[in-house]
């Protein structure tokens, strides 16, 4: 506990510096964000002697809250989620000191910095509460805080964006409260060490719990159709706020629903199967979505519903397993997600960072205003891509190691356990359909925005970004490549974790884990032996292409020598076979005027694509509650003397009810 | 160790040659001399003799995409047994690893092509993406079949358990995989009916439009590297149409040998006798490949 202590008042140290001089972009902005990051050094050290040496912490303080008490506790599993939480908040603090400095924001400093600093502060909050209602009062913190954050960014949607990110953490936070109170009263207590006394209970209230937190905790993470924020908040909100929040943020909801899955003892067999649709539906719907995007933002945020898709669905595959009794897929779904939740935040916190430099050097996020930005920008060009090829899951990247963990479940799961064949084929088939989209999807993010020419004068004029913010890129990176090469020694921790799910600990797993990180092992060394042969092809061209010429020329054109920027493919062009083939789905949106005349004059073309879910399921459900309201909105008149009337009446009526 | 080696090298030296067939094959259907046998070879000697010339839009990343693609084909092949011959490098989900890594040689090649601005290569990249999204799936779902009736998901104890008697109990399920795979390598080797690499006009290509600003050195990695692509591909379908397991080095290999020259051969005769399809029915052709193998699947 030490640690997080230290760490922290380092992050308290950190928050005073900017309070002090919040405009000064010299000295105070240096040392806050030195702090920030020794803050997320030191937590990070917490969080690695948790999981390796299991040294559990505990602390319980006196609180005057009823019903309530502060306990915190850092076990594997809140160690674990720990770990991105700080890591991912000191880089993105380090970020943040330059991009807030930048003359495209405008917000509040002091604002902006006390919520992000309160943002960091209560996630620390939330994964380590040791209690229901403590949980729950920090879980609104986030919200709060990350509020503020989402509308003091800029755009024009952001207020819109604002409220409804504010209505869908709410709306799932009161099945979290429903659901923690349920608890406390079977239990007796909101402590989560009395949680484990709910394996006993029936499979209909413990289903119950389960389905409260699935919806609680997935409008958190973001769990098809409960996304419709995600794709709002993420491009309203600063950039380095985006990285934390679709980073580390929403991973929060997938640590409640593993806590909460984790205390509930052998799960019911159809919680595997659910799980196993959401994430498969949510992960092939959403793709498709970000696939369409024009706004890179817009299509991070998609992004993100995909990949915590792929999570869940490495985790129902892991639940199927412990119910049928196969121990191996359940260490390798499990340890799959885990891994994915920690390379997920590694990966997206730098695409996300990636456009925020893109952002302030260009004024613009539109994909298809970009173009040719590699050579002007390239240190974020080199680790955007490096970001978009581990999302991707290719190798040699961490992407891939994950993915590949579930890939193994699946297909161990076909091929030696009769039980779990059919979940086996839906994840193989779904995670490949989704490995392909997302290829594709991030084909265009990347050769859209950074390779070919600048498409408007937003993209001429870039230059490359601050020192901060390059090398705040560059050590996310770098942190790529090496949660890929050195993948087995990170293995320890997520296996840390699994042991720690009650219906698994009585079971030996070391051999399981070893072979796992053995293969991960030989994994993880093909990836560098791939970089060792490319450097030697390279070698190779060098050798093969010295003292000869090298020629500088037009791009082929067909013999046409005046090619324009417009002549380009634009992300909408390049999307154009896959969007069309999805078109049941998407649902997008033409216009377009002239250029079909024999002489044609200035044509135009448009296309919008809106979210499925939104457009037929919440706008139709609010605008139902709504109308409701209003039939019965005479009751609120506006005259004084009739409010005290009615709260005389209500009075008057629980005093009769109180009676009998 | 030694044998194991003999099979990356075997593919290494003969990989070009299937080109060479299959033009050789095509012209006998049309009634021609055609070029050499040895042509490719010939060319890429050309090619790696010349300099080279870039486009002044383009970047790091036009020249990275060759090399990396040959260094990714030649750590592919160090995963391929060769009928009894065990793989150099074989683990437990080796065969996934391949398809990845097929995958970003793929990517590489779309950002290079992406690279310099043209229109006509923002078409073939765009193409090249969108159809193989669609192979992808059937390539690992016929891995999947596979991995099922061989127990096992690594390519060499799964190559060493299907033989001959395997074809007599379940040949449905292997001749639907075989189906599906063979799709996959047209599409993915950019032959008719999903594409044509001997067409003229820029706006009907998919593969070769990509690299349609590649010269010299770099266009030899190119070709190479989509040579060598073909034999990992075709190395898989052999690997199951021919269940020669005979364990005797020179036996494995003269099978795989002689089915890569049957499949080049085979691939020459499609290309005769049917022409390319439109690029509308490519998605329903792909997605009927992936039906293939899940019938497959589904009837073991």
């Amino acid at each position: 506990m030490t640690f997080l202590l230290v760490a922290t008042v380092l992050i308290f140290l950190a928050w005073l510096l900017r309070l002090l001089k919040p405009e000064d972009a010299g000295i105070f902005s240096v040392g806050s964000m030195v702090l920030s990051f020794s803050a997320g050094l030191v937590g990070a050290v917490q969080c690695v002697l948790t999981l390796t040496g299991s040294c559990e912490a505990f602390f319980r303080m006196p609180w005057e809250m009823p019903f309530a008490t502060f306990v915190l506790r850092i076990d594997s599993l809140s160690a674990f989620f720990l770990l991105p939480i700080f890591g991912i908040g000191a880089i993105a603090a380090v970020f943040g000191s330059e991009y807030m400095h930048s003359p495209h924001e405008k917000s509040n400093l002091s604002v902006s910095w006390s919520a992000y600093y309160l943002l960091w502060l209560s996630m620390i909050l939330v994964v380590l509460a040791a209690d229901g209602l403590l949980f729950m009062l920090a879980w609104e913190m986030t919200v709060v805080s990350s509020f503020f954050l989402v509308i003091s960014g800029d755009g024009n949607r952001k207020m819109h964006a604002g409220w409804v990110y504010l209505l869908a953490s709410h709306l799932g936070a009161g099945f979290l409260l429903v659901m923690f109170i349920l608890l406390g009263r079977e239990t007796g207590s909101f402590e989560f060490a009395s949680l484990s006394k709910a394996a006993d209970f029936s499979n209909d209230f413990r289903s119950l719990i389960f389905l409260l937190a699935v919806i609680g905790f997935g409008t958190k993470a973001g769990f098809m159709p409960l996304h419709v924020w995600l794709p709002e908040a993420h491009p309203a909100a600063p950039s380095h706020v985006s990285a934390l929040m679709s980073g580390v943020m929403i991973k929060t909801g997938i640590y409640g629903l593993i806590r909460i899955i984790f205390s509930l003892g052998m799960p019911v067999w159809w919680w595997g199967w659910f799980l196993l649709l959401i994430g498969l539906l949510s992960g092939i719907i959403a793709i498709v979505f970000a696939l369409a995007q024009h706004n890179l933002k817009r299509l991070l945020a998609y992004s993100s519903v995909e990949n915590v898709g792929i999570m869940t669905a490495g985790l129902g595959i892991g639940l199927l397993a412990v119910n049928s009794g196969n121990h191996l897929v359940a260490l390798l779904g499990f340890s799959g997600c885990l891994m994915h939740v920690l390379n997920h935040a590694v990966f997206k916190s730098l695409l996300f960072l990636g456009a925020g430099s893109v952002l302030v050097q260009t004024e613009t996020i539109e994909i298809d205003n970009l173009g040719g930005l590699f050579k002007k920008m390239p240190w974020t060009a080199v680790s955007f891509m490096i970001g978009c090829v581990s999302i991707c899951a290719f190798p040699p990247f961490n992407g891939f190691i994950s993915e590949f963990m579930i890939f193994m479940a699946a297909f161990n799961a076909v091929s030696i356990a009769d039980s779990l064949v059919a979940p086996g084929i839906l994840v193989i088939l779904g995670l490949s359909l989704i490995g392909g989209l997302a290829a594709a999807c991030f084909a265009k993010a990347f050769s859209i925005v950074f390779l070919g020419n600048p498409r408007s004068y937003h993209a001429v004029d870039a230059k490359e970004s601050g020192k901060a913010m390059r090398y705040s890129l560059a050590f996310l990176a770098i942190s790529c490549l090496i949660l890929s090469v050195f993948a087995p020694v990170f293995l320890s921790m997520p296996f840390a974790v699994v042991r720690s799910y009650a219906p698994l600990t009585s079971i030996d797993l070391s051999g399981f884990a070893a072979e796992t990180a053995r293969v991960v092992g030989i994994v993880s060394l093909c990836s560098l032996a791939l970089l060792i042969l490319t450097a030697i092809s390279v070698l190779f061209r060098q050798f093969r292409l010295r003292n000869r010429e090298i020629g500088s020329e037009a791009t082929w054109g067909c013999g046409y020598d005046q090619p324009s920027v417009s002549m380009q493919y634009t992300g909408a062009s390049f999307a154009q076979p896959l969007t069309e083939l999805f078109d049941g789905v998407l649902g997008i949106k033409h216009e377009s005027s002239g250029g079909d005349q024999y002489f044609p004059a200035k044509a135009s073309y448009e296309s919008h694509i809106n979210d499925l879910f939104e457009k037929m399921l919440f706008i139709p459900a609010f605008r139902f509650i709504s109308d409701s309201l209003h039939k019965i909105v005479w009751i609120q008149s506006g005259v004084v003397q009739l409010s005290i009337l009615m709260i005389a009446l209500t009075l008057f009526l629980l005093m009769i009810v109180g009676l009998f | 160790m030694i044998t194991n080696l003999f099979h990356p090298l075997l593919a290494l030296i003969f990989a070009p040659l299937m080109r060479g067939i299959i033009n050789k094959t095509k012209a006998f259907f049309a009634g021609r001399l055609g070029p050499p046998l040895l042509q490719p070879y010939y060319d890429l000697k050309k090619l790696l003799k010349k300099g080279c010339v870039y486009s002044k839009t383009t970047g790091f990343v036009f020249v990275l995409a060759p090399v990396a693609g040959v260094a990714l084909c030649v750590l592919c092949l160090l995963f391929l047994p060769c009928g009894n011959l065990p793989a150099l490098i074989s683990f437990q989900g080796d065969l996934i690893f391949i398809v990845y890594l097929l995958g970003i040689m793929r990517f590489l090649t779309v950002l290079a092509a992406m690279d310099t601005g043209s229109a006509f290569e923002g078409m073939g990249a765009s193409r090249e993406v969108a159809f193989s999204a669609l192979a992808e799936p059937t390539m690992l779902f016929g891995l999947a079949a596979l991995a099922r009736k061989a127990e096992s998901f690594s390519l060499t104890p799964m190559m060493h358990r299907i033989t001959a008697e395997v074809w007599l109990t379940d040949a449905p399920t292997l001749a639907m995989v075989i189906a599906g795979l063979l799709l996959v390598f047209l599409a993915e080797n950019s032959r008719i009916p999903v594409d044509d690499p001997a067409t003229h006009l820029e706006l009907t290509m998919i593969h070769e439009v990509m690299i349609l600003d590649h010269s010299g050195v770099d266009l030899g990695f190119i070709e190479y590297a989509s040579a060598l692509k073909m034999w990992i591909l075709g190395s898989l379908i052999i690997g199951l149409a021919v269940p020669i397991r005979s364990g005797i080095i020179w036996a494995d290999i003269f099978s795989v040998l002689v089915g890569l020259i049957a499949l080049a051969i085979l691939v020459g005769v499609i290309e005769s006798i049917m022409a390319r399809f439109r690029m509308r029915l490519v998605p329903q052709l792909l997605i009927g490949a992936c039906i293939f193998s899940i019938i497959g699947f589904l009837v073991q």
